[in-house]
Order: C-alpha cells, then structure tokens, then sequence
C-alpha cells in the first residue's frame, strides 16, 4: 500500500515537473530558425520571426537575460495555440526588453488547473469527513454555467484576451463548456474528499492565490460557488438570500449604464465592467460564495487545528517572503511565478525592500515583494506575529519553523510599511501580556509608556502637534484637490455644502476626516469622495457586489496617474451596498460577536479588532486571499468556545 | 452571409446595389481609392487582393471567405476539445473502476 502510494507521488512528481518545463519548449526545432542573443539596440530577428522560437531555445541562447534586471518577460494571452511559450516579439523600452511569451487563455485554464489540481491532490483524505454536499451533479453543472457566464457578461475583458472567440456563436460557448465542465469536475472530485483538511490550509491562498491567466477568474473560487448552490437548492440561509434578493432586485433595476474597468491587481475577485450581465453575474457570485463559505465553516469547522493552520501560515509566511527577493532579483521567477502561483500582478520590479522616498521626509516606500498588494502582506504578517506570540504565551514553547516565520514576518511587514498593524500587533501583544501574565504595576506602566512611545514615533510627533481644525480638514482639502472643473461629485456636493454652511453634519464629517489623517488616508479617501456620485438607490442599497467599475469611471477627476484604490473595505461595502448593506453588516458583525461574548476570550476579541481595523483601513475584502482568512476566523471566533479553537 | 462579409470587408457601404457580376463575364471591377486593399482566401488557401467593396463582397459571396489564421485556430481549438472529452473519459473510466475495487 505504501509503495503504491510513494509511486502515486513519484508520479505527480514527475507531472509537476512536466507541467512546470515542457510548455516552453514548443517550437518547430526541425526549421532553419535559431535563436540569437538580443543586440544593444537590435531586436528585428524577434520582429521578423515571431512565434518562431521557443523561451526555452531563447534563453539558451540569451541566458544573461533570466538575471539581468533589465529583461522583463511578460505573458501575451492573445495569442494563438500555436504559439503557446514561444517569444512572440521583444520590445525595447528605455533601455528595457521587454519580452513577451506567447500564451492562450484556453491552454492557460488547462495548464495552471491540471498543475493546482495535482498540488491539492498531495493532501491526504480526510476518512473521518461524512459531509456529502447535496445535489452535486445540478451543482456542478450550475457551477459550470456560471462561470460560461462569467465569459460573456464580461466580453470587453475577454475581448482582449481571447485570441479567437466568437461571443456571438453559441458553439463557441459549447467549446467553454467543454474547458469548464471538465475542470470543474476533476477539481471538485479531488477538492470533495479533502474539504476537512482545507480550513487549516487558508493561509496558502496567499501563496498560491489561483487566478487563471487571461481570465477574471479565481480557480479556488470553484468549491465555494459548488457548495453554494447546493446550499441554496437545500433552501439554507433563507433569510440572508431573501434579504439579498431585495438588494439584488434594486442592482438590477439601477444596471442601465456602462462602464468598464481595470482589474489590476484586484483581478479574479472583481468585475471588469458595470452592465446589466455583469451586475447579475457578480451578484450571484457573491451570494454563491457567502452561502459556500457558510456551508463550509459549518460542516468543517471541527477540523480546524491551531496547531496545523500554524505551521502552514509559517510555512507560507516564509515561501512568500523568499519569493518576494527571488521575483525582485531575478526576472525568469518574476514571469513563471505569475503563471504557477496564480497571481493577479507581477512581483516587484524594485528588488532594494530598504527603499525610501527622498522626496517625502525619507518615508520608506511600501515593498509588496510577490504579493500584489503590500498593504494587504503587511496585515497577513501582522496576524501571523500574533498567532506566534499567543502560542509561544500559553505554551512558553517555540519552534524552529514558528521563530524562522516570526523573524521573516517581522521583517515582512518592516518591508510593506504597514504602520496599522505595526501599532495592533505591538497592542495586541501588549494586552496579551497584561492579562496572560501576573505582571506587577510598575512593570505594567512601563509597558503602556513604551508602547505610548512607539506610538508616538510611529504616527510621529510632529503629526500629532497640528490642531484638530487643521488635521480634520485634510480630508475635504485633498478631495477638492482631485476634483474636476466641469464636474462634481454628489459626494463631493454634500461636503462642500456641509463644510460651508457648517450643518450639524460638519462636526461627523470633521471628526472622520481626523481619522483619515492619523490613519494617512485623507488622499485616498478624498479621492474616493472626488469619486463617489450615488444617487438616492445607489447610496441607500449601493451598486452591486464585487464592482468598482461605475464608482472609477462615472465621475472625472484630476487623474492621480495609477489606480488607487479606496483604501477602506469599509468604504467599498458602501459602493456594493450602500448604507443599508453596510450598517447591516456592520450590526451583525458587531451582534453576533456580542452574542457569543461569553465563549470568546481575550484572543479572539483582540483578533475582531485586528479585522475590524483592518476593514477600515485597507482593501482586503477585495483580495480573495484576505476575505477568505478574515471570513475563517471570524467565523471561527464567533461560532466556536475560542478556549477550544487555539488550544 | 452577410456578418462574414462585413467582417471581411468592412460596413456596406450606403446605398449599396448588389450587381449581379457572375452573369457578365465582361465586367471589371474600377479600384476605389478610398477602400482599404483586403486579402481574401479560399477553401484552398489560393488568395487574391481585392480593391473595391463590391469585388470584395463578391469574392466573399463566392466562396472567398476563409481566414487561415482564423481557421488554424478553430482546428486547434476541436482538437483541444476533443483531447479533454477524450482523456475526461479515461479519466471517469479509471474513477469507476476505483469504485467498484474499493467495494
């Protein structure tokens, strides 16, 4: 049994390595072309034989260029088959090359599921599991379905990405239903059998984040949109679907315009554009994703080990760190670790993590190393530190691996200069000492003046001295500072107004716009004033989940040059749902918790403020990754004796 | 027929009147200045560069409508789907015979 089982993973070994390699060797090796080393200045022989040499016979011939930092290899989905991994043209750019590899979405979709799909595999069954998800064969043909219209309710994205598809034939659509069914099929047959083991895995979302190239598409959103349905078809969560059937009979009748929008780094967990099918497309998506995650805390929740969901958070911390310097340094692992690890954005070009910004006080500049976002790695360290620490309290133990992370997350979050977590892991870990340990006055005053101090130091002194008049009134400053002459936001309108006449409102409107400034969001939440023009539908019920496209491209402003994002989960809940969904959220966030007050000790509520702050200050609900860690340990803490989930 | 011929050629132009050509073994088609030169292909990749919107669309319509860049496409794309029908069935052959050895 356990030779077959060693053969078993030599095999998936072997197909790894096949997957990982073989893909760059396509080519004609029996034609008169041979790849030639770039020139200073010369690329016409990739200019005159496109698609004619393979990446690997090209960096055979230009080795210089995997380590050089001045090659760039960059994916062109919008190619034929047949040109799959083959150099499709080079461009030179301020002394830049810029080489792009010949890929296709529809070998994408197969290559990078077959290599993620091999990758779970390796995890060993759960035998003890006896949830059987209901209606699967319906499930997973609705879960097909869905993502077929994924596809055509987003046609402007994949326009640009399909090499050839005709989106008005329906036999093309049949070709995607091939490709989707397929897929789905095999994942959920391995994914099923080891659903219990996965709610200790959630960490390596981060690491193996699972967006397909060429698609607006997150793989390891499949499972979810499965249990979904068939939690829905089993009529659970009745209440929550029927309020969200209200929410959704409201985005539908607001769908009346277009916009289209860049996913960037956001890409796999947001829509591309804001019509009528892309409203309906992402609103079932979401609601198939909550009522997903819900089932699978349910059924799964038992499973969950603090000790396993350590070490994999530890292991991942790790591998995303290295990857970090190794995507920055070299530019071959900047361009295959896009492709097998699934990322929505290529790593880092900037390979110095130390860099500070000259121009703004010597600020260090935020280092984001694999991740696409380094807010966002910044709060996966900061949990990660606190996790250690809690463990190394109640055991007074650690191991190698737990002090190898925690050296490397410290660090980590140095790099992302994520002053927040900074400030809450150093609270957490500070209350965590007060009430773990019998610690006398003297020693206890101590603590609070250095952690006062660092405070200080971190915010800086200088930042707290300006009066609240000034401070409070950064955030209308910058928001006027981004507004365009020919049109103002309706937003934007109530501000001007409320800061005029000095209505009631102004002393509410003060009072966030100091938190914008002691958080350093008085920018970007002043863009996102500039920005946000809800009429009276949209403000009160918002404009659909997952959709950032009207917010980014109904209102002109004074461009800042590169997307922006709002900065705030908080923020882009009250563009998906708008006050109603947000206060609702926000109430049952805070209900449920109080609710549970009793099971939940002084780690657990420490980590509901860690997601609360958060939610207020950054983007994670628009990163896959974070909503699905958050959403687990929310979960986890609310629903659980938290004596029993960090044992 | 007539989508292809838009794709291939371009919009009609307005007022367009078909002409019916291949009844005139006489008639020559005058280059128009202001139409872009198209290639058009048949069935056996014989090409021909056409001038005008009207021998455009009437090569289109007789046949001149193959794109082998479009073609050799859609010939890897049958292939691709029937490499995934066929190996899915090897793969739900070897998932049966699993199951019936597991019971």
């Amino acid at each position: 049994m356990n030779r077959i089982k060693i053969n078993q993973n030599k095999f998936r070994y072997f197909l790894l390595f096949i997957l990982l390699v073989s893909p760059w060797f396509n080519a004609n090796y029996f034609d008169n072309v041979t790849a030639v080393e770039l020139g200073t200045e010369d690329t016409s022989f990739y200019e005159i034989n496109p698609c004619k040499v393979s990446l690997a016979e090209y960096i055979n011939a230009d080795f210089q260029s995997t380590y050089k930092k001045h090659y760039f290899f960059r994916y062109n989905n919008y190619s034929s088959i047949s040109c799959f991994g083959k150099v499709s043209g080079i461009a030179l750019q301020n002394d830049i090359f810029n080489i792009s590899i010949g890929t296709n979405s529809f070998i994408n979709i197969i290559l990078q599921s077959i290599f993620w799909i091999i990758l779970f595999s390796f995890i060993k069954k759960d035998e003890n599991v006896k949830f059987v998800p209901k209606y699967k064969l319906i499930s997973t043909l609705l879960t097909t379905f869905l993502l077929i219209y994924s596809v055509f309710s987003q046609k402007r994205f994949y326009e640009s990405q399909f090499y050839v598809f005709d989106f008005e034939k329906l036999s093309s659509y049949f070709f995607l239903f091939i490709l989707f069914f397929v897929i789905v099929k095999i994942f959920l047959d391995v994914i099923t059998p080891r659903m219990g083991s996965m709610i200790n895995y959630t960490p390596f979302l981060f690491l193996f984040i699972g967006v397909l190239s060429g698609f607006n598409l997150t793989l390891f959103t499949i499972p979810f949109l499965f249990l979904g349905f068939s939690s829905i078809l089993s009529f659970e969560n009745k209440k929550l679907n029927l309020i969200y059937l209200l929410f959704l009979a409201f985005w539908i009748n607001n769908a009346n315009s277009a916009f289209s929008f860049n996913t960037d780094k956001l890409r796999g967990f947001t829509s591309s554009s804001f019509d009528l099918n892309a409203v309906i497309y992402w609103s079932l998506f979401f609601i198939l994703l909550v009522n997903g995650l819900l089932t699978f805390f349910r059924q799964h929740h038992v499973y969950f080990n603090f000790y396993k969901f350590k070490k994999y958070y530890s292991i991942s911390a790790i591998y995303i760190f290295l990857l970090g310097l190794l995507v920055s340094n070299l530019p071959i692992f900047n361009f295959l670790t896009y492709y097998f690890f699934g990322q929505q954005k290529y790593g880092v070009k900037n390979s110095n993590p130390f860099l500070v910004d000259i121009f703004n006080n010597n600020e260090k500049i935020p280092w984001r190393g694999f991740y696409p976002s380094a807010e966002s790695l910044g709060e996966f360290y900061g949990l990660l530190i606190c996790f250690i620490v809690y463990s190394f309290i109640k055991s007074n133990k650690i191991s190698k691996l737990d002090f190898i992370s925690l050296m490397l997350s410290g660090m980590g979050l140095f790099f992302a200069n994520n002053k927040t977590v900074t400030i809450l892991v150093l609270f957490i870990v500070l209350i965590l000492l007060i009430t773990e340990f019998q610690i006398s006055r003297s020693i206890r005053f101590f603590l609070f003046s250095s952690f006062l101090l660092i405070f200080v130091f971190i915010v800086g002194f200088s930042n707290l001295t300006y009066p609240y008049e000034f401070s409070s009134a950064t955030l209308y400053d910058q928001a006027l500072k981004y507004k365009d002459p020919s049109v103002t936001s309706s937003s934007l309108d109530l501000f001007i107004n409320v800061y005029e006449k000095e209505t009631i409102l102004f002393h509410v409107f003060s009072f966030f716009g100091y938190i914008s400034y002691l958080l350093n969001r008085s920018e970007l939440w002043g863009l996102f004033i500039a920005r946000y023009s809800p009429n009276t539908n949209e403000f009160l019920f918002g404009s659909s989940p997952l959709n950032l496209s009207q917010h980014y491209s109904e209102i002109r402003i004074n461009e800042p040059g590169s997307l922006l994002l709002p900065h705030s989960s908080i923020l882009s809940m009250f563009v998906y749902f708008g006050i109603l969904g947000l206060l609702l959220g926000l109430l049952l966030y805070i209900m449920k918790a109080y609710k549970w007050r009793e099971n939940i000790n002084i780690f657990g509520l420490l980590l509901l403020f860690y997601i609360l702050i958060n939610l207020l200050k950054s983007d994670s609900i628009n990163y896959f990754s974070s909503f699905i860690l958050y959403s687990q340990l929310y979960y986890l803490v609310t629903n659980i004796k938290n004596k029993d989930i960090f044992k | 027929m007539e989508n292809e011929v838009i794709e291939i050629c371009g919009t009609y132009p307005e007022g367009f009147q078909k002409i019916e050509i291949s009844s005139n073994p006489n008639y020559i088609f005058i280059n128009d200045p202001n139409f872009t030169p198209v290639k058009v292909w048949d069935i056996d990749q014989n090409s021909v560069l056409v001038n005008s919107f009207i021998e455009c669309e009437h090569y289109v319509t007789g046949g001149w409508n193959y794109n082998p860049i479009l073609n050799a496409e859609a010939i890897y794309q049958n292939r691709l789907s029937m490499v995934l029908v066929f190996s899915f069935a090897i793969y739900m052959l070897i998932k049966k015979k699993q199951l019936l050895k597991n019971e």
